[in-house]
């Protein structure tokens, strides 16, 4: 990086922690704190909820992954815009007329205190972790393509979140996710606009498209319904809809977003705005991958975008087979350029026949460099086994390479900006959810405002440190990323269970509601056990699905021998 | 350990403001339409490119 974009960098990200901390000063009692007054409209909950969901990974390995796999990924987001229409009928009015603080809040009042501590807990545990990896997992891609030390990078973005997430509490993180958002959006709208510049004199946009649809990268839909391909439109719909009714009905980074309308109807027009936006703006994100892709068909890619394996692999025993591949695959690529450019000449030439035999020719010589960069993956793999793909390297190693100083600052900040909007949402939502279900609920339960403020403030900071040390722990340790989305899709399954209970269910009463959760997260913990000593072979996202259906199922069983109340019923 | 719920004051409830389509089943609408409008533009352009 140059000195101007160590100005934008250093310019963006002091303001927007100065920005934080002014604008959310004067929070007196728990309300201000912790739900801004309940006084945000509509565009600011929307900015916030987009920038809480969007974290750093998501805009460097989205543009990845349309580089690697295409467009099909826009699919997963479809049941997004059902789940926000859905939640503003059930939850948005719900919450708001119990006035609670917190999603778990609700379950005290339709089941008992247990379950409510329960699903509390639940999600710290799974929250807390997976705040250390919003820290880490952005860190690590800048740390490797920039050379920036991996602990400084956890630190300084932990610590720049936790001074205005701790100081101004949840008006600072929705106010500052507002301008993040902005800067996230207009960074990669920049990075489109200059892609399509840097494309050779000739091509357009209309043939970048061709040439990235004729290698597979234009498959937005899917409608072949099978249960093995991840991304079509049925698993979109339908699998997606749950997972992002999970999301923003029950995880409290979420709910947090949407609490602080100032009405029923600025909440839910916040999150069905973000129904509205969320779709083209992914689709958006994963163009821009799709035109990288473009880009290095004209400019030589190399063959792995993680430099420090890479690195590794010339200094290993296997450095001289490397070598070769890197040989050929700079002569396959003068390969397929040539193809490429009789593409595009012969699409503008209005010959149909001639375009197809050119899109035969250009398929097999893409074919010829993806087996040749298999090969080099394998020797990469030989050296190092525990190496994780490159598609998080794609995009960023585009960015410091090829987009012009200044920009790149831009790009980097609005990175750091997508880290630090999710991360100082988990953070309040783990201060609040520690607070308000917990130590005042079970602990302190009289005590003054101001107290709980400072105690809020108190869990923020702690929450924080927790995620840097997380962050750190996972440093050397990159297979742990994973463990953590494992560690995730162990309790998920559970809270969303719970919630459905309460959401959709009369006939069930708090103890048996306690009971499904108690057995299911048990049953999951075993499913797990058992994987992992090899007498299973279950892909964990599958524990999301055993751990939802098994709280309704244990709780419908066992609520005919448990009697007593029945369910309350939220008051009216 | 405290067993008792923590007594917040009760607030009034600010008069909602009405949503702008005039119903929420016409602000629900926009938002599926629009999901079907998109997914039909991107089968259009998978159809286009693909």
């Amino acid at each position: 990086m140059r000195w101007l974009d160590w100005i934008v960098l250093v310019v963006a990200v002091v303001f927007i922690v100065v920005y934080g901390v002014w604008k959310g000063r004067g929070s007196k009692d728990l309300k201000g704190y912790l739900l801004s007054d309940r006084n945000m409209g509509w565009a600011t909950i929307a900015l916030s909820i987009m920038a809480t969901q969007a974290s750093a990974i998501t805009f460097l390995s989205t543009p990845g992954q349309a580089y690697a796999d295409g467009m099909r990924f826009v699919q997963f987001y479809f049941g997004l815009p059902i789940a926000a229409v859905i939640l503003s009928i059930t939850a948005v009015p719900l919450y708001h007329r119990l006035r609670v603080y917190t999603a778990y809040e609700y379950l005290e009042g339709r089941f008992d205190v247990k379950t409510r501590s329960l699903a509390a807990l639940l999600f710290l545990v799974q929250r807390g972790l997976a705040a250390g990896l919003t820290i880490f997992a952005p860190a690590l891609v800048l740390s490797v393509i920039l050379g920036w030390d991996l602990t400084a990078t956890n630190v300084a973005v932990g610590v720049l979140v936790i001074v205005y997430t701790a100081a101004g509490g949840t008006r600072a993180v929705s106010w500052t996710q507002g301008y993040q958002m902005v800067i996230i959006m207009g960074g990669m709208f920049l990075a489109f606009l200059i892609i399509l510049w840097r494309l050779p004199e000739g091509v357009g946009l209309i043939d970048a498209t061709r040439v990235a649809g004729t290698l597979g990268r234009m498959n937005a839909i899917d409608f072949r319904f099978d249960l093995d391909n991840r991304y079509n439109i049925w698993s979109g719909i339908i699998a997606g809809c749950f997972l992002q009714l999970s999301y923003f009905g029950t995880d409290q980074s979420q709910v947090a977003r949407y609490l602080t309308g100032r009405s029923v109807t600025q909440s839910r027009m916040g999150l069905l705005v973000n129904g509205l936006v969320k779709v083209p703006m992914q689709f958006f994100i994963l163009f821009v991958g799709a035109m990288v892709f473009v880009f290095y068909q004209f400019t030589a890619p190399p063959i792995f975008f993680n430099p420090v394996e890479v690195d590794g692999v010339r200094l290993s025993a296997h450095a001289e087979r490397f070598a070769a591949l890197e040989d050929d695959y700079r002569s396959a690529f003068g390969e397929r350029l040539a193809q490429v450019e009789e593409l595009v000449a012969a699409s503008s030439g209005g010959n149909p026949a001639r375009q197809a035999a050119a899109e035969a020719e250009l398929r097999q010589a893409d074919a010829r460099m993806a087996a040749i960069r298999e090969d080099a993956v394998a020797v990469l793999r030989a050296n190092n086994p525990g190496m994780a793909s490159d598609t998080n390297y794609v995009f960023l190693s585009f960015v410091v390479g090829y987009l012009p100083v200044g920009v790149v600052g831009l790009l980097i900040a609005a990175i750091l900006f997508a880290s630090m909007s999710s991360t100082a949402s988990e953070l309040n939502a783990l201060a609040s959810t520690s607070v308000v279900d917990l130590y005042r609920r079970l602990f302190r339960g009289r005590a003054s405002e101001a107290h709980y403020v400072v105690a809020s403030k108190a869990a923020t900071v702690v929450w924080g440190l927790v995620a840097i040390g997380f962050a750190e722990l996972f440093r050397g340790h990159q297979t742990l990323v994973e463990a953590v989305n494992i560690v995730g899709s162990l309790f998920y399954g559970t809270i969303l269970g719970i919630f459905l209970a309460a959401f959709y269910t009369r006939r069930l009463g708090g103890a048996a509601v306690f009971v499904g959760a108690v057995t299911a997260e048990l049953v999951v913990l075993a499913f797990h056990l058992l994987t992992v000593l090899g007498y299973f072979d279950l892909a964990y996202l599958w524990y999301n699905v055993i751990g939802c259906t098994l709280v309704l199922a244990v709780a419908f069983l066992v609520q005919p021998f448990l009697g007593g109340a029945p369910a309350r019923r939220p008051p009216a | 350990m405290s067993a008792e719920p923590h007594d917040d004051p009760v607030e009034p409830e600010a008069p909602e403001e009405p949503p702008p389509l005039g119903t929420w089943p016409r602000v629900y609408a926009v938002v599926l339409g629009n999901l079907a409008f998109w997914i039909l533009v991107f089968y259009l352009f998978t159809r286009a490119f693909q």
